[in-house]
């Protein structure tokens, strides 16, 4: 007999709209780079999604789960990430590879999506910056090309290779962009990263639909904002300090995305404070310093193995001062 | 009759020592011993055969002093003794390997080989030595070695063709060069799935001569 | 919000009278006896007289295999005539606590919170006289029906409030607690004329909230007893009346209106459901939506401490999905708990550190369930592993050879 627990009403909420709110950033990421980089990217995305979802159905077949899986759509949020992080010039393969090694490394073997300790797409683009960081950090400057040739490889003469943002900011270069070029991410970088007001208006997005909590978000991107406001770089002003180091690397969408994996984040709403705190230190901090262009991932990897201690002694510490406030309270009460 | 009986039976305990640690309960992928050369020094086949090659020499000898000798010795010195030993005796292995074998392979290993004689697949067998008896230690410590040196050039192999797109020096004629796979991480990726592919196998292997009894009872 | 409607006479009331594997109590009343509403039928000892619900004959008794209450038996009683059996009434200033505790039990009132007899409770919460603690405790006729579906607690508040009040009066003077207040949450202008009716110092709005934690304000210790209870023991004070019906919203999508019915007790689920016009394939939930269960037999009888049921429409159950870790259900536990913890603990049988989570302080609320976006039964996991209180033996066996 297969009575129903109770409740016998239940929420509207499903992970699998979580997962379309997150796939729906493809569509305005996906048209900005469109007009500016013309057909190539889209089909990078598209690659990638596809990768993904191939693999987690490779992965459904050898580990005896039903193919109905593959539908909650986890997969093919993970082969966005990574899509969105390549250069619009990469070779096609990079982004399989990426997002190969993301499901069949690192989250099919933990169990499958509610189980992976680490974020897949986090982990996937960390190899693929450790594998292949010229193919990774080359990209084209936007204002030289208007498409980019759709072949396997794009050769060294049909686009002019521009040092990115993150690259110019290490090596004390003063960028010659405008705030308003800086914000409307009219600069080389990533196909998704760069575009500022586009990640924001999809943050707030996000926070509305209540798909984040921003418990996480909040303290990220105020630790973020203080980080690059306390210490600027040298040759410029504050503000465009400030505002360049945002924009630079994968911080921004670090804070949009990588973050707010519910999987691989802490529940409780203390640490994900936490959470949100250390990883803005350390984004900024591996920003700066180490040897990869762009070290969110590896400071999300990082915190990923922190986050059920995290997570587990926030609440304890969390339960423990209730409990003496309580304990106050009575003594007050009865002397 | 029942003297014949009792040798094949011992003849099968000693056979099950070395197919338990060679295959079915791998000294590498499923008691995680002798990790560290293979992570750190599995990076191309002359490597893996090298030191699996240094394992035997060390090993055995060792595993026969220790069964004869050991349970003569104080428990407490049974370790110290042992990795003294071992240390010397791949001294002397590096020492040939450096003079009359391959100088500029001993250029590559010379700080890994003696880092081996800390190494638990060794001093693992100290505890064990004096339970069975001299032959069977001997063919325990074979089966050691074939089962880690399997599990080092398989994984020494795979990066190699990976970094340098070569076999055993020889040109392979493709070009990948991922110079990357010399990581630590990649070959603890393939220890990791080459060691559920294990239990996977165990799992049927199991499975099936559970079938097969129920069948029968 | 509806006011409150007669049951159309049913062809039989079945009353549990007692144990099936007991002799029966009521053995000693003649077969085809005429009964009266309200008279006694048996009285166990030590507990509250079982009377019977309507006017009839008293058939016998049968044995009635149940899925909720297991086995009962019976009294089979057809309905006859209109015959009511009344309890002496005792004017008010003679009304001492021992007196309303006797009426409280000769009148069999139940409370609906939880099934129990009333005077049960009041026996085990009566102060000693001129106890300080009197003015640190407050009873609380909860009236505050915060699922989303029942409305009889309101519709009871709407109809009789000053018999309520003086019930609830009653039992507070039964206590000696010098503090009682009725908590609702009833929509404002409703609540408006209930304030002018009984009194604003008597009226506590709680707030708008699932599952409610604060019935009173200040540091106060809250005793609740349900304000049918409260209305039941008014009615057997001031025209002697037992407690003989319950007041039962049925609702859900599988009826055309939700409706607030007077019950006999020992009704069964078919004669209530065919009275609402339920669609024949529905599933009745007795309880509310949130911690209700579902009863698929038909056959139940409504029993003190069913305030609502709902006939829904059977839906399909979802195949619950893996946990991704949003973290809703700590957000939303009112105990503090870390629902998700808990039942990952449990699923992996880590048993001895699942007591550092406290599970036991769960209540079932079921909130966690309600919001988990994977479909999981988390708040069934957490009191299961709250029950186990982690004596569970770690299971070190050998995985098994499928």
């Amino acid at each position: 007999m297969n009575k129903p627990l109770a409740p016998h009403i239940r929420t509207e909420a499903r992970t699998g709209h979580m997962m379309l709110d997150i796939l729906l950033a493809a569509l305005p990421l996906g048209v900005f780079s469109y007009v500016n980089y013309g057909l190539r990217p889209v089909i990078l995305l598209l690659i990638s999604m596809g990768t993904a979802i191939l693999c987690e159905a490779l992965c459904c077949l050898v580990g005896h789960r039903p193919l109905r899986t593959v539908m909650d759509g986890s997969a093919a949020v993970t082969g966005l990430l990574i899509g969105l992080l390549m250069s619009p010039m990469v070779d096609y393969w990079v982004p399989m590879l990426g997002a190969a090694f993301a499901i069949i490394v690192v989250k099919a073997p933990f169990g499958g999506f509610g189980r992976n300790v680490f974020n897949p797409a986090a982990a996937g683009i960390a190899v693929l910056t450790f594998c292949f960081p010229r193919r990774m950090f080359s990209y084209p400057a936007i204002s030289t090309v208007s498409t980019l040739p759709l072949s396997m490889t794009v050769e060294a003469g049909e686009a002019v290779v521009e040092q990115s943002l993150a690259a110019q900011l290490r090596a004390g270069a003063t960028p010659s962009l405008s705030k308003l070029q800086l914000l409307l991410g009219d600069f080389a970088g990533p196909i998704g990263a760069t575009a500022a007001l586009i990640l924001g208006a999809f943050i707030v997005y996000l926070l509305f639909r209540r798909s984040v909590s921003p418990w996480t978000v909040i303290p990220y991107f105020v630790t973020c904002a203080v980080i690059a406001w306390l210490f600027p770089l040298t040759g410029m002003g504050r503000l465009y300090s400030a505002m360049a180091q945002l924009c630079a690397g994968y911080v921004l969408f670090t804070g949009v995305f990588f973050l707010n994996d519910p999987v691989t984040t802490p529940r409780f709403w203390l640490g994900r404070l936490f959470y949100g705190f250390f990883t803005a230190i350390l984004v900024m901090l591996l920003q700066r310093i180490g040897r990869a262009e762009a070290g969110s991932c590896f400071a999300i990897l990082i915190m990923n193995a922190l986050s059920p201690i995290i997570d587990r002694w926030s609440w304890h510490v969390w339960h423990w001062l209730m409990r003496l406030r309580h304990f106050r309270k009575e003594v007050k009460a009865h002397g | 009759m029942a003297k014949s009986q009792k040798m094949r039976r011992q003849f099968w305990q000693t056979a099950h020592l070395f197919v338990e640690n060679a295959v079915s309960n791998n000294i590498v992928l499923i008691q995680a011993l002798g990790l560290c050369p293979i992570i750190a020094a599995g990076t191309s086949l002359k490597n893996g055969v090298t030191l699996t090659a240094c394992t035997a020499v060390v090993l055995i000898p060792l595993s026969f002093f220790i069964a004869s000798v050991g349970s003569k010795l104080p428990k407490w010195l049974r370790p110290a003794i042992y990795v003294l030993l071992a240390a010397a005796l791949l001294l002397a292995a590096g020492y040939v390997l450096g003079t009359y074998i391959s100088p500029e392979l001993y250029a590559k290993l010379y700080l890994f080989i003696p880092l081996m004689a800390t190494n638990l697949l060794y001093t693992r067998s100290v505890g064990l030595s004096t339970v069975i008896n001299p032959v069977g230690t001997v063919v325990d410590a074979l089966g050691s070695t074939v089962g880690f040196g399997m599990v080092i050039c398989a994984i020494s192999a795979l990066r190699e063709m990976a970094i340098s797109d070569t076999l055993w020096d020889v040109p392979l004629g493709y070009t990948i060069a991922l110079p990357e796979a010399a990581v630590p991480f990649t070959a603890f990726i393939l220890l990791g799935f080459m060691s559920a592919l294990l239990q996977w196998c165990r799992h049927r292997v199991s499975a099936y001569f559970h079938r097969k009894e129920v069948e029968e009872a | 919000m509806r006011g409150i409607e007669e049951l159309p006479v049913p062809a039989a009331v079945r009353m549990p009278v007692g144990r099936a594997d007991k002799p029966s109590p009521i053995a000693s009343l003649p077969e085809e006896a005429p009964l009266a509403a309200g008279q006694v039928l048996c009285t166990p000892e030590g507990d509250v007289p079982v009377v019977s619900p309507i006017s009839g004959i008293l058939e016998g008794t049968v044995v009635m295999q149940n899925s909720l209450y297991g086995s009962l038996l019976c009294a089979d009683i057809q309905p006859e005539g209109e015959r009511t059996d009344l309890l002496p009434v005792i004017p008010e200033d003679e009304l001492t606590a021992s007196v309303i505790l006797d009426i409280a039990r000769e009148a069999a009132v139940y409370d609906e919170l939880d099934g129990s007899p009333l005077w049960q409770k009041l026996q085990r919460w009566q102060l000693p006289e001129n106890d300080p603690a009197a003015k640190t405790c407050i009873l609380v006729a909860d009236a505050t029906e915060n699922d989303v579906y029942g409305s009889s607690a309101w519709a009871v508040l709407m109809e009789q409030p000053r018999l309520a009040l003086f019930g609830l009066q009653m039992a507070a003077r039964a206590l000696r607690f010098s503090r009682y207040h009725i908590a609702t949450m009833l929509p404002k202008r409703r609540r408006r004329t209930l304030k002018r009716a009984i009194g604003r110092e008597n009226v506590y709005t709680v707030g708008d909230e699932y599952p409610v934690t604060v019935y009173a304000d200040g540091d106060t210790e809250v005793y609740r007893i349900g304000i049918q209870a409260c209305l039941a023991l008014g009615r057997a004070l001031k025209q002697g009346l037992r407690h003989t019906a319950a007041i039962v919203t049925v609702a859900g999508d599988g009826v055309p209106a939700a409706r607030n019915m007077r019950v006999p007790f020992g009704t069964d689920l078919r004669a209530l459901l065919s009275a609402c016009q339920a669609e024949s394939h529905v599933l009745p939930i007795l309880g509310d939506a949130m911690t209700g269960v579902a009863c698929d037999d038909l056959q139940t009888p409504i029993l003190p401490g069913v305030t609502t049921v709902l006939a829904m429409k059977p839906r399909p159950i979802r195949v619950p999905k893996p946990c991704i870790g949003c973290g809703r259900c700590a957000a939303v536990c009112h105990a503090g708990l870390l629902p998700y913890e808990i039942v990952r603990r449990a699923e992996n049988m880590h048993y001895e550190r699942l007591q550092h989570l406290s599970p036991g302080d769960c209540d079932g609320c079921a909130v966690c369930s309600y919001v988990c976006p994977a479909g999981r039964d988390v708040a069934a996991e957490v009191l299961k592993a709250g029950e186990t209180k982690g004596t569970m033996f770690l299971n070190w066996g050998e995985d098994d050879n499928e």
